[in-house]
């Protein structure tokens, strides 16, 4: 063996058991039976202007929508958390290079929903507030069964939506809770949907699970014009 | 600034401005484009779902040029896109179904056909199908479209059969046609401006049949869109040139109110320019024609450039759609959107309380973010429809007639500017009782025929919709009228403004009726029309 190729190996092994430690330490939060937790390799962390415990209940309400089962994957594990990182960083792909000035404003060239952070915010003000009149606790420290009951409750708001006022936050105030469940549902979708390039749909799996094949796999009768 | 003169000039790029500049151009005349929008890329995300229907490239940005739409006086949207498709240099022929009908000998004689309708400025075109069927079979030829002769039962004569033929169907097409001959219906596969095989003429090449046609760019240069069909050929004359990034803003007028030119704005620099002109076409779509004609006031025309009449901005179509799913047994993939069509309840049955004529379409499955998007729930029970649900579900599409009226307009808003600071369009609408028992007549038909094919889980609107919503963006006509009489229309039979002899408009604003189909291969064959006019026109020294 060179030294060369000795060096090599040496680094290989090194970087391998550096991966296999990695997702060690990111399967712990299994041991608790919460897979939103899981530390996949793309680590979503909340955008400017939402702290971590905001993000989680972001986390978990869309989980609420799209949950994993045995045949779907969850909204955690197809992805729609990393989208939804890019996605409020106006990081989508694309944007930037198609909606050049003047079609949109210069601070609001990338792709995004950075513009959407206050009903953000305000939804999860809502979900916290919901939680905390029924059960004493935030959302993020529910019981599954408790936040399947403040889940249904919120998407069910606009009938009887109790009219949270929250100072600082102009448009998004005005919005009724199933206003914002619908949005966080419409971007659920996206995230989940979309091709894997926005940060979702992880490894085409929501896709595959549909069955949906997309336009570059043919149908059998019509083969490739040659 | 003045600029280099041109001798005719055409404001906008779309279905019905490729006609008029490739046959201008290939006459040796000089022609430029004005165009807000550009080329379209060849880019990956044009097959992307998200970014075409949700980040909505191409589109303009509603909040910074938005056009305000009022429903039966009601404000309902402040930053709609409606009238302002796609910036793009083919405008929505590049990312259309392609839907390419012909309309019937019914519908340019409406008024003499059903009589006057109360609340309608019901009335004929001034020109029969008869004067415009040779220029169907030109654009047909020129601009390359699929289909076959002799199936819809409601088809007007043709001089010459130029359609390419048809594209191959699949298992929903066989099942929908024989579930409608089974109901003793005459299903027929509907005429579409994708070429189902390669041609010489217009250089596309044949549809991969990948199904994403509807609200995409055509991957493959299959699409018989007016930048792959038309403009490569005009452009190779010389003759023809496409000023893109180009918001054509006002037009001018001299002493004796001839048009001499557009100002516009460059979008690349924020300047603003003059374009000067012998003959100035109009092809921007029925709201922006309009606007531009609004907005370009004179000693003679205070109400807006050829506007004595008033009508400018009046009597604006769209058309009234509802869509219907089914769930089938069958696994069903993406295909192209629109291939069986039912025109045996296209004009009015006796006893029917309307006018209208209608068409039942197919529709397509839709594809994934859409087919999630319609279902309802969340949760495990939204999963499973999900999964069970999408590769079997596919749509059907009715199409009915709105009738003119006069109070359907396009404004200016005296408050709310676009980000160049000229007045935004207001859009007032509202639906004719009439349109509403059209509509609800033809759900009920596209119901029958969802049953008939096997459907299950049918789901259909209980009603029709009340009124525009400001989502609805395309089939814009009517705003700019022909017809005989100058003091009821804008336009004479030939596109040529009444007031202003060398002012032509050529888009959907000219069509008196909207008929209940597709207008695009309508606009273009009035536009080809058009073309041969202004060329005698000049011929003869009358322009």
């Amino acid at each position: 063996m060179t030294e060369q190729s000795r060096q090599g190996w040496t680094r290989r092994v090194f970087l391998r058991g550096l991966l296999n430690w990695s997702l060690l330490a990111g399967l712990w939060p299994l041991a608790w039976g919460n897979e939103s937790a899981l530390a996949f390799p793309t680590l979503q962390s909340p955008p400017p202007g939402m702290d971590p415990e905001e993000w989680r209940v972001i986390d978990l309400v869309m989980n609420e929508i799209l949950p994993g089962t045995s045949t779907m994957p969850s909204a955690t594990r197809a992805g729609v958390m990393t989208y939804l990182t890019r996605a409020m960083r106006n990081q989508l792909p694309g944007w930037r290079l198609v909606r050049k000035p003047p079609f949109v404003r210069r601070e609001n060239q990338g792709g995004g929903y950075a513009r959407l952070l206050g009903h953000y915010r305000m939804a999860v003000r809502r979900l916290n507030g919901l939680s905390q009149g029924s059960f004493n606790k935030g959302y993020a420290a529910l019981s599954p069964a408790e936040r399947a009951e403040i889940t249904r409750r919120f998407s069910e708001s606009a009938k009887t939506d109790v009219g949270y006022r929250i100072e600082g936050v102009s448009e998004a105030a005005r919005a009724s809770t199933s206003e914002l469940f619908q949005l966080l549902r419409r971007h659920a979708i996206e995230g989940y949907f979309s091709d894997p390039r926005h940060g979702g749909n992880t490894d085409f799996e929501a896709w595959r699970a549909i069955g949906h094949t997309h336009h570059w796999n043919y149908q059998p009768s019509h083969p490739p014009h040659s | 600034m003045a600029e280099k003169a041109t001798t005719v000039l055409i404001v906008g790029s779309g279905a019905s401005a490729g006609p008029i500049a490739f046959e201008l151009a290939r006459a040796g005349i000089d022609v430029m484009i004005l165009e807000k929008g550009d080329w379209c890329e060849n880019h990956p995300l044009n097959e992307d779902e998200l970014a075409q229907t949700r980040l909505e490239m191409y589109r303009p940005s509603g909040e910074l040029d938005p056009t305000l739409v009022y429903s039966k006086g009601e404000l309902v949207s402040e930053s709609s896109r409606i009238g302002q498709s796609f910036y793009l240099v083919g405008g929505g022929t590049v990312r259309y179904a392609g839907t390419s009908w012909r309309f019937r000998t019914q519908d340019f004689r409406k008024l003499s056909l059903y009589g006057a309708v109360p609340g309608s400025s019901l009335v004929d075109w001034p020109l029969s199908y008869e004067e415009l069927e040779p220029y169907y079979t030109k654009a047909e030829l020129e601009i390359g479209i699929s289909g076959n002769v002799g199936e819809d039962p409601t088809e007007p004569q043709r001089s010459k059969n130029v359609l390419l033929p048809p594209l191959k169907g699949d298992s929903y097409q066989e099942r929908l046609m024989k579930a409608a001959r089974g109901l003793g219906w005459h299903p027929f596969r509907i005429p579409l401006a994708l070429h189902s095989q390669s041609s010489k003429r217009t250089g596309a090449n044949a549809c991969m049949l990948c199904g994403w046609c509807s609200g995409y760019p055509c991957m493959y240069n299959a699409k018989s869109a007016v930048s792959l069909s038309l403009y490569p050929r005009a452009l190779k004359t010389g003759k023809l040139q496409i000023k893109t990034r180009a918001y054509a803003t006002r037009i001018l007028v001299d002493a004796r109110d001839r048009v001499t030119g557009v100002e516009y704005m460059d979008l690349d620099t924020n300047q603003s320019h003059v374009m000067q002109c012998r003959i100035l076409v109009l092809a921007a779509s029925a709201v922006q024609t309009a606007r531009l004609l609004l907005q370009s006031t004179s000693g003679r025309f205070p109400n807006g450039l050829a506007n004595s009449s008033g009508m400018v901005g009046r009597n604006l179509m769209f058309h009234i759609e509802a869509k219907g799913s089914a769930v089938f047994d069958d696994d069903f993939h993406q295909g192209y959107y629109k291939k069986v069509g039912i025109h045996d309840f296209y004009f009015p049955q006796s006893g029917d309380p309307f006018v209208n004529h209608r068409s039942i379409q197919s529709g397509s499955k839709p594809s994934p973010i859409a087919f999630a998007s319609s279902l309802s729930g969340y949760g495990e029970g939204f999963m499973q429809a999900l999964r069970k649900g999408f590769l079997h579900t596919q749509e059907l599409q009715c199409m009915v007639e709105d009738l003119p009226q006069l109070g359907n307009r396009v404004t200016l808003s005296a408050t709310r500017r676009d980000a160049w600071g000229m007045p935004a369009p207001e859009v007032h609408h509202a639906y004719h009782e009439m349109d509403r028992h059209a509509l609800e007549s033809a759900i009920l038909r596209m119901r029958q025929l969802l049953e008939a094919a096997g459907g299950r889980e049918i789901s259909v609107p209980k009603t029709a919709s009340t009124n525009i919503t400001g989502r609805y963006t395309w089939h814009l006509m009517g705003t700019a009228r022909m017809g005989h009489d100058p003091a009821e229309s804008v336009l004479n039979s030939d596109g040529m403004a009444h007031d202003v002899a060398n002012l032509w408009v050529v888009d959907g604003s000219a069509f008196p009726t909207s008929a209940g189909l597709n207008p695009t291969l309508t606009m273009q064959a009035f536009s080809f029309r058009a073309a041969d006019r202004l060329k005698l026109a000049m011929k003869e020294g009358r322009v």
